[in-house]
């Protein structure tokens, strides 16, 4: 198996992990933010306002994983430089960007969930740069396509 | 309009089918019928020098300029 196969093949299985970690969160998540506000003494409002935003950006992160799936299989079958790839990462940039409104509240009881936003807004970033690294290789793989 | 390629005008001048062209240079009929459509967006010197050699004719046989601006 050649080298990019093995990493493609790996990336697929901690996506898969981040899945069911994603799933089990999505039953757990009010459990677990309860027993971590009581740990640390926070309000009942910081506590809900928690929830509140995991469950906001619930959507977008199953889009996001949605997508990576889509993209990784489209790899899988040689499809990369295309206008669907684009169209994945477009989207997947704006899943992103999403998280930035949602995660703001956080940073009101939390200082150190400023972060989060921080990050969903650089991953949105990236990803448009992606995005316009794929397009132009979709032209040129286009180009090299009609080079007789 | 750019480029035109008159590769058909050719092939019945010499009396050769595209496909007995395509196997005689190493290219592909998908590929041949890409360059003869105008859809081709570019032509490797090595093609265009077998073309002209199996056709026995010369690049401005095939490839003709055109500029149909309408003004």
């Amino acid at each position: 198996m050649k080298r990019s196969e093995k990493s493609l093949n790996l990336t697929i299985i901690l996506l898969v992990a981040l899945s069911i970690l994603f799933a089990f969160m999505l039953f757990m998540a009010p459990s677990v933010f309860t027993a971590y506000c009581e740990a640390d003494n926070t309000s009942e409002a910081a506590r809900k306002t928690l929830i509140g935003v995991f469950y906001g950006c619930t959507p977008s992160a199953i889009l996001t994983l949605v997508f990576l799936f889509k993209l990784l299989f489209n790899i899988k079958k040689g499809e990369v430089f295309c206008t669907q790839t684009v169209r994945y990462i477009n989207i997947l940039s704006y899943t992103c960007l999403s998280v930035v409104p949602l995660s703001l509240p956080l940073c009101y009881f939390f200082l150190a969930g400023f972060p989060i936003p921080m990050a969903a807004g650089f991953m949105w970033l990236f990803f448009r740069v992606l995005k316009n690294a794929f397009e132009r290789g979709s032209e040129i793989k286009n180009e090299n396509d009609l080079t007789v | 309009m750019g480029i035109i390629v008159n590769l058909d005008v050719m092939l019945a001048k010499r009396k050769m089918s595209s496909g007995e062209l395509a196997s005689r240079i190493g290219l592909t009929q998908a590929n041949l019928s890409v360059l003869k459509t105008g859809k081709a967006k570019a032509i490797r010197f090595s093609t265009l020098s077998a073309i002209c050699k199996e056709l026995d004719c010369q690049p401005g046989d095939i490839l003709e300029y055109s500029d149909d601006e309408v003004e």
